[in-house]
């Protein structure tokens, strides 16, 4: 005959079975990773599971030496073309919604460590995972091809298209397609010493504040379509950084804001912006360029340093 | 033994005690952070978020609700990678911790070059702490050499040398640069005495600080030559 404790603690342990089964926990760690199949210079293919590639949820290559950061879960697959022990080798990205892009990748940046830059460990510059055998590691510089099986969960971020009219220092008007910002489509500024990004699909309007020649940081006043107003700052120095190239310089003070209009590329700098008005998104897939002119033709904020 | 005592100090040692229970419930509740005694309890109805920087204490750093896009909390105690007089304080105290609703948030880690560590899909459940690793690393650059002084600014820029991706300054005093975990090059450039030194930079989360030397140190044999 069973005691009263084991009938009560039979029952509880049944208690908790049900209420398992009904409710099952499923901790963070235990999300879906990335699943790919990588085959390297020999046409051998390796099935991984928690693909990783230099360790990062992210890779970084360039396209026209403009520099970009792409996370791997906007990915169909990767080709690496040159030949093996290239430092930089050519890339062809798919992306999953269909674009393709070609740039190059740096894949042996850790070949030629230097005597004066010691200590801190060395980062492997590997694609790694797991296979049904075990983990696996591979040199990069050995990959030809990494094709990605994303989870059905995962979704690829959605290429944003801003169209905005933006007015110059001299009271210029610009339709703008297709606006970047420093090849993003994030507004980054300063609050004090925190630097806040902000996705321009939420803002309605730029205005910068009254801005002298020797001025490095520019006041602006954000307003999103939530019609709130957010203050910060923007660096709009156009005093050249020892150490930097021509192009990198021009980059940094002519070509803060690039885009399209009808007549052809449109870039400018911070100093030269007053106003950047956003349209609604629905407007943003409307062609270019109806107040620019052909006269906005390349329009360059072509300002040489003071 | 308590028969023998007066009401009185009946009634006052009662009230010291819920006095003392009081001011003990009070400081428990209020401790999100972390005090000379590590961390407080987690007050009730909130979280706890753990940002795990690989052994680097303090970080600049917001977070915003993922469901309203508020921010609702930020740290920024680290000053500028260009600010001539900052410093490492050596502090033990860490503000990686925060105590936060139960909710879902994006925590965002300022470094000291233009790439941000954003870390998304943060879920806080009350009672319960959570561990975040952040991928950053440190780097330090020591200048050596008669020609150069303590305060020499640099840029940091990607393997390649394609884009400047921050300024930064030497100081007198011991100086880490944080930036994400990855390969970098270091330029110190000044054109008037031809001096342009690059050094590769690699930086690994949880690693000792990249040590990176910029001039030469004279050494007792070249003092030795150099006196008469």
């Amino acid at each position: 005959m069973m005691s009263r404790y084991a009938v009560l603690s039979s029952t509880l342990f049944c208690g908790l079975m049900v209420l398992l089964t009904a409710f099952p926990v499923s901790p963070g760690w235990a999300a879906t990773k990335t699943k790919a199949t990588v085959i390297d210079f020999f046409g051998n293919r390796h099935e991984l599971e928690n693909i990783e590639i230099l360790g990062k949820a992210a890779v970084e290559y360039y396209v026209d030496d403009i520099r970009r950061l792409v996370p791997i879960a906007d990915v169909d697959r990767f080709r690496f073309d040159g030949e093996r022990g290239d430092e930089e080798r050519p890339l062809r990205v798919e992306f999953r919604d269909g674009r393709v892009e070609t740039g190059t990748i740096v894949v042996g940046a850790d070949a030629t460590p230097h005597h004066e830059s010691v200590g801190g460990g060395r980062l492997s510059s590997q694609v790694s995972g797991s296979t049904s055998l075990g983990p696996f590691l591979l040199q990069l510089g050995d990959v030809r091809e990494i094709i990605f099986q994303h989870a059905k969960s995962s979704r690829p971020s959605v290429q944003k298209h801003l169209a905005v009219t933006l007015v110059d220092e001299e009271g210029t008007m610009y339709d703008v397609a297709d606006l970047n910002f420093r090849e993003t489509t994030n507004l980054v500024f300063s609050q004090g010493r925190k630097r806040r990004t902000i996705d321009m699909l939420e803002i309605a309007k730029i205005a910068f504040a009254e801005a002298s020649s020797g001025q490095e940081q520019r006041p602006i006043t954000v307003t999103l379509w939530s019609g709130q107003n957010v203050q910060g700052n923007v660096e709009a120095g156009r005093a050249r950084y020892a150490g930097e190239t021509d192009r990198m310089f021009h980059r940094r003070v002519g070509s803060a804001f690039t885009g399209k209009t009808a007549a052809g590329r449109f870039a400018i700098g911070l100093h030269n912006v007053r106003l950047v008005m956003f349209k609604p998104a629905a407007e943003a897939s409307e062609k270019p360029g109806a107040n620019a002119g052909a006269d906005s033709a390349g329009f360059q904020a072509t300002q040489s340093p003071d | 033994m308590s028969h023998i005592l007066p009401k009185t100090a009946k009634i006052a040692g009662y009230t010291a005690f819920a006095g003392m229970t009081l001011w003990l419930i009070a400081c428990a509740s209020t401790s999100g952070g972390y005090d000379d005694y590590g961390p407080g309890p987690i007050p009730a109805g909130m979280g706890r978020l753990w940002i795990d920087a690989g052994g680097i204490n303090e970080l600049n750093f917001y977070i915003n609700d993922q469901a309203t896009g508020q921010e609702v909390h930020s740290d920024f105690p680290r000053m500028s990678g260009s600010a001539p007089g900052a410093y490492e304080t050596g502090l033990q105290n860490t503000n990686l911790l925060v105590d936060l609703p139960a909710g879902v948030y994006t925590v965002v880690v300022n470094t000291d070059i233009d790439d941000d560590v954003e870390i998304k899909d943060v879920e806080i459940v009350a009672s319960q702490e959570k561990y975040v690793s952040a991928r950053v690393g440190r780097f330090q650059v020591r200048t050596a050499g008669g020609n150069l002084g303590s305060n020499m600014p640099f840029l940091i820029m990607d393997y390649s040398m394609r884009t400047v991706l921050g300024r930064a300054m030497t100081t007198q005093g011991v100086r880490h640069f944080i930036v994400p975990e990855g390969q970098y090059k270091v330029r110190m450039e000044n054109s008037s005495t031809g001096f342009d030194q690059v050094r590769p930079v690699e930086v690994v989360y949880g690693r000792p600080p990249t040590f990176v030397q910029i001039g030469e140190e004279s050494t007792t044999d070249d003092q030795e030559q150099e006196e008469p």
